[in-house]
Order: structure tokens, then C-alpha cells, then sequence
């Protein structure tokens, strides 16, 4: 009954060779770990913020002055609107959870390596994606945080010599966040993003699937291929393996998304500001002005960099910087192995202090930076996050020097475990 | 069959510059798209000079406009007030303006352009985010301090900071034409 039909695609359409190549005989290493949940995680997740973002545009409104009152309908009035914003809400947070222990998965095990190296750049472009999307959709409730949040990054644009205000201008459409501002970050949410991401996340698995998986031992399955059939011995199919494998590490995710939704849908006010449930007010500022949690660690770096030359756009190219430093992990990485399991104590206390600094940003930007009082005259907060930015960007700049100065081990033959 | 031989240079020479020319009028075209993201005619005109009365404006007293978006106070400063500027001055983090959000031409500390109009004063009463520790005032200032009781809020603001965008728009050169009557906002009003 179905093979006919299957037969009838093939002749047409590619079916059969898309999930032979794709699943069936797409061999992963059979050592995967907790780390490899993420990747299929954040597809799913992708898939959650489509779905249930396609359902919040058909009730909500990107007018300036109607938006604020749309979401608070969504919220009371349709039905299981509220889900479908928690959701949202949840899925926003939690597709950055996602993302950072996909990426740190990579930092651990060297995925970043000859030859993913074009692979890891299509993850950090979708990273980058994925910070704007998250901007562009944090201004559209027209809360307080929202407004005040896009007008703290849209000025950072205007710290730019010589093109800043007007690249601010252009930017907001207007000389203030306003209606124009709203309408645009709409646009760019709902269609030119999304479509930017989907479109990357294809070219990020074919890249994947043309160069095969990495593992927690960073060796290379194909060089271990059964004579006979030509397969890898340490490759298991995707399909069924790895699909089952993942289903009940997203039953576990699920779980913790629905408890989420349906328990702390605000986070403790992580995941939804307490200020954001105030109406959007140009006359009046905030006292304290966070961006949400998954952009921390890069305010924080913004923040500790004190004004030159009159100017806050040191502070801007740090932050940048921050991100773009990310994108040449692969040429500053030179060590002969790629898992942090082969790698000498240098690499490994290098990454732990990383790791720490990173969080200690993270944690540093959510708060005022007199949160720990101060000491001669300067916030010690402030020298924190000096400290922690310093290290960040030594991580990345000692990295060509540690990874060939440290001690590794002989990588195994075979995976292993 | 050597491929080298087969290329026809003039066709090749049309296919890159038809090319090229393609290239160049999809960029044309596709740069209509970012020109349309400029503030809009209504946007401009939103953002056009504010004008307000000075003579209504009775010694000592404060008015807010707002201008693109932002609160402007505009307050009548009293010879009362500017000559207790000086002992405020301990209070206040940086009280002869030397910090860069400050416009040049008003680091003094009556925060003013020229002493022929420095009972005017105009400033945007908006927190920067992105402001240093030193520029925030460390405690409440007394407002018996400068003279006046119902300046409590504006004492306040002796230590806040002047946004710098609007202060790039704002050329007070043009006020001292309109002293005691009325002013814009804007360079070119």
C-alpha cells in the first residue's frame, strides 16, 4: 500500500535518499552524552516559538498604543491566550538555556575543530539570529522594560563616531522608541528573522551531516570503517537510535517546560520583568534598567568599561567584541586534541575560570552595580566585572598559547564508554 | 576539447558586465527598502521645534514640554538660586559639569552658555543607563539649600545628566535672540 506510493514520491522528489542520508544511515558516534540533548532540543524549541508565536500575532497588535492592551487581552480574554504567551514567554528563556550548554557543549569537546569550523560559524550566526530575535520580540508587549531596553540598545548604535545618531534615527524610525520603532521590530520579529533562522539552521545540518558528528572523545569515527559495508564501527543510525534517544531527553525537557509555564511563568521576574507589567512610559524612567537574563553577561561587559574620550562606544566595541571573539574559536584553538578528556589541566582551569567569569557577568548585569556596596569611592561590583571581562577575553586570546603549551593525552583509537 | 580555447572572451566580457550592471540595479532597488526605514514625514514633523512662552514662566518656576519623546523642564533660575550654586556644590557629583554628557559650552557651574542667559535653564531630566557610578547623587540634596522650597525635584537634577543626544540637538546659541521670549527646541528654528 505505502510502498507504491513511497515509489511514486521517489520518482519525483528525493524522499527515500533525504531519510536514508538524514536518519536511517546517517551515522552518529555511538558515545553520544547528556551534552548532545541540546542540538535536537533547540529545533524543538525553535518549533514551539513558530507555533505558538503564529497564534499570538493573530490577537496582538503592533500599535503603539493599542499593544500594551493586546497583550493583556491575549493574557484575560482569549481563550488559553495566557498559555499560548507563556509559552512564548518560557520558550524565549529557555531556547537560550538551550543554546549556551549546545554551545559550551562544543567549547567541551571541541566541535568548533577542523572540520566544523564552517559549522560552528552557522551556530554562532544563528546565536546572533537568535539575540535579535529576542530583542526585537522583548519590545513588543510596550512594557516599561521593553521600552526602556530598546532605547538603551538602540543608543548603543548611537555611540558609534560619526554615523551613531543617525544610525539611531534610522534605526527607531523616529527620534524616540516609538510607534514607528514598534512596527518595524514587529516586522523584523515575525517574519525577517525567522526566516533568516530556519534558513540557517538547514545550512547548519547539512554542514553537519556532510562532515559527521564530533563526540565526547573528539576523534574522528570514520577512520574506523567496517571493510566490509563500508559503515563506521563506532556509528549507530540516527534513526532509530539517536531519535528514541533524544524523544526522552524531551520528554525530561517538556517537563520542565511545562512546570514553568504552569508554576513560575514570570521566573521570579527573569523570564517577565515585574517593570514590563507596567505600560510603556517615555516620561518616565525606570529606576534600575536590566535587559533579560540571557544578555547579561554582554551588559555587564558593556557596563564595565568606563567612557573614553567622552564616548560610551569602547564600552560598545567590548560588547561586540565579546560575541565576535566567539566566532574564531576555531583558528585560536591549536591544540593536538579536541576533547577536553585529552586536554592537560591548562586548557581545562582555563575553561572552569571562563565558565565562572561568564556566570559572575551574567549574574553581575542583572543587578545595580553598587549591589555590593563600595569601596573607596568605586563600586566593587563594577571592578568585578573589570575582573570578569578581562577574563573572558583571555580565555579566548591566551587560548592559541595554552592549548599548544599544555600537557594532553594520547587520544584513544576507538571511542570509548 | 581544451576548455581554454572554447571560452569566448567577448561573451565572457558580456556575461560579467551584464552581470555587474544587474548586480548594481539590485542594489539600487533593494536600497529603496532601507531609505524607507528613515523617520517618516509625520515622524519629522512629531519631531519639529517645540515653542514655549518664556513670559509666562514667573521666576522660580519650572515647566515640563515634552520634546521627541523626552520630558524637557525648563526652569527660571532666581539670583537667589544661582548664588547658592556654590554651596550645593559638595552634594553634587559633578558640580562644575565637566563630564562629557555635559554640552561643551556649558561647563560651568550654572550649567549655562553665557551669564546674559543663565536664569533659562533647559535640560532633560532622563536617567542614561548607561551612566557612571560618579554621576549620580549620592543622597537627596536639602532644598533649603538653594533657596527654595518647591525645588526639591529640580535640585535633584543639578547632579543629573543631560541627555547627549538631545544635547547635540539643542543649540542654545539661538536662545539668547528669543531671551525673555521665546525659544526652540531645535538648530534650525
Amino acid at each position: 500500500m505505502l510502498r507504491p506510493v513511497m515509489t511514486w514520491i521517489d520518482e519525483r522528489f528525493p524522499m527515500s535518499k533525504m531519510v536514508r542520508e538524514h536518519l536511517t544511515e546517517y551515522y552518529a558516534p555511538k558515545n553520544f552524552n547528556f551534552w548532545y540533548f541540546f542540538g535536537g532540543l533547540a529545533i524543538v524549541v525553535l518549533a514551539i516559538q513558530i507555533l505558538s508565536g503564529i497564534f499570538l500575532t493573530m490577537h496582538y497588535k503592533p500599535d503603539a498604543e493599542k499593544a500594551f492592551a493586546s497583550v493583556e487581552y491575549i493574557m484575560r480574554d482569549v481563550p488559553l491566550g495566557w498559555l499560548i504567551r507563556y509559552v512564548h514567554s518560557t520558550g524565549a528563556s529557555l531556547f537560550f538555556v538551550v543554546i549556551y550548554l549546545h554551545m559550551f557543549r562544543a567549547l567541551l569537546y571541541g566541535s568548533y575543530r577542523k572540520p566544523r569550523e564552517l559549522l560552528w560559524i552557522f551556530g554562532m550566526v544563528i546565536y546572533l539570529c537568535l539575540m535579535a530575535e529576542a530583542f526585537f520580540g522583548y519590545l513588543l508587549p510596550w512594557g516599561q522594560m521593553s521600552y526602556w531596553g530598546a532605547q538603551v540598545i538602540v543608543n548603543l548604535f548611537g555611540a558609534v563616531p560619526l554615523i551613531g545618531p543617525d544610525l539611531a534615527v534610522w534605526i527607531r524610525g523616529d527620534y524616540v522608541v516609538s510607534d514607528a520603532t514598534l512596527n518595524r521590530f514587529f516586522a523584523l520579529h515575525v517574519i525577517a528573522v525567522p526566516i533568516a533562522l530556519l534558513g540557517l539552521v538547514v545550512a547548519h545540518i547539512i554542514s553537519l551531516h556532510e562532515v559527521g558528528s564530533n563526540n565526547p572523545d573528539g576523534i574522528d569515527i570514520k577512520k574506523n570503517k567496517d571493510p566490509a559495508t563500508g559503515k563506521p564501527l563506532d556509528g549507530i543510525p540516527f534513526h532509530p537510535y539517536y531519535t528514541v534517544k533524544d524523544i526522552f531527553g524531551l520528554v525530561i525537557f517538556l517537563i520542565i517546560f511545562a512546570s514553568i509555564v504552569f508554576f513560575a511563568p514570570e521566573m521570579g521576574g527573569y523570564f517577565l520583568e515585574h517593570n514590563n507589567f507596567i505600560p510603556a512610559d517615555p516620561l518616565k524612567t525606570p529606576a534600575h534598567i536590566a535587559p533579560v537574563w540571557y544578555f547579561t553577561p554582554f551588559y555587564s561587559i558593556l557596563r564595565a568599561v568606563p567612557p573614553m574620550f567622552g564616548s560610551q562606544f569602547p564600552g560598545v566595541l567590548a560588547m561586540g567584541g565579546a560575541v565576535v571573539i566567539l566566532f574564531l574559536l576555531p583558528w585560536l584553538d591549536r591544540s593536538p586534541v579536541r576533547s577536553i578528556r585529552y586536554k592537560g589541566p591548562l586548557f581545562k582551569i582555563s575553561l572552569t575560570v571562563f565558565v565562572i567569569s561568564f556566570l559572575l557577568l551574567g549574574y553581575l548585569g542583572l543587578k545595580p552595580t553598587n549591589i555590593w556596596g563600595q569601596v573607596g569611592g568605586t563600586d566593587v561590583a563594577t571592578v568585578v566585572a573589570q575582573l570578569c571581562t578581562a577574563l573572558y577575553f583571555l580565555f579566548f586570546l591566551s587560548l592559541p598559547i595554552v592549548s599548544k603549551l599544555d600537557r594532553t593525552k594520547a587520544e584513544p583509537d576507538r571511542v570509548t564508554s | 576539447m581544451s576548455s581554454e580555447k572554447s571560452v569566448n572572451e567577448q561573451r565572457r566580457m558580456l556575461v560579467v558586465s551584464t552581470g555587474a550592471v544587474g548586480a548594481a540595479g539590485a542594489l539600487a532597488a533593494v536600497s529603496t527598502l532601507f531609505v524607507s526605514m528613515a523617520p517618516s514625514e509625520r515622524a519629522k514633523a512629531a519631531g519639529a521645534p517645540v515653542e514655549v512662552d518664556l513670559a509666562k514662566l514667573e521666576p522660580g518656576m519650572l515647566i515640563t514640554e515634552e520634546w521627541r519623546g523626552k520630558p524637557v523642564w525648563i526652569l527660571h533660575r532666581t539670583n537667589e538660586m544661582l548664588g547658592k550654586l556654590g554651596e550645593t556644590a559638595a552634594l553634587v557629583s559633578d558640580p562644575d559639569s565637566k563630564l562629557p554628557m555635559q554640552p561643551k559650552y556649558a561647563t560651568n557651574i550654572e550649567r549655562s552658555i553665557s551669564q546674559s542667559i543663565w536664569f533659562w535653564w533647559v535640560f532633560v531630566p532622563i536617567w542614561a543607563a548607561l551612566q557612571p557610578k560618579s554621576w549620580r547623587l549620592e543622597r537627596p540634596l536639602d532644598s533649603a539649600l538653594i533657596g527654595a522650597e518647591d525645588f526639591s525635584v529640580p535640585v535633584m537634577v543639578l547632579s543629573s545628566i543631560l541627555l547627549a543626544e538631545y544635547i547635540r540637538a539643542y543649540r542654545p546659541r539661538r536662545i539668547s535672540k528669543y531671551h525673555h521670549t521665546n525659544f526652540c527646541l531645535i538648530p534650525d528654528c
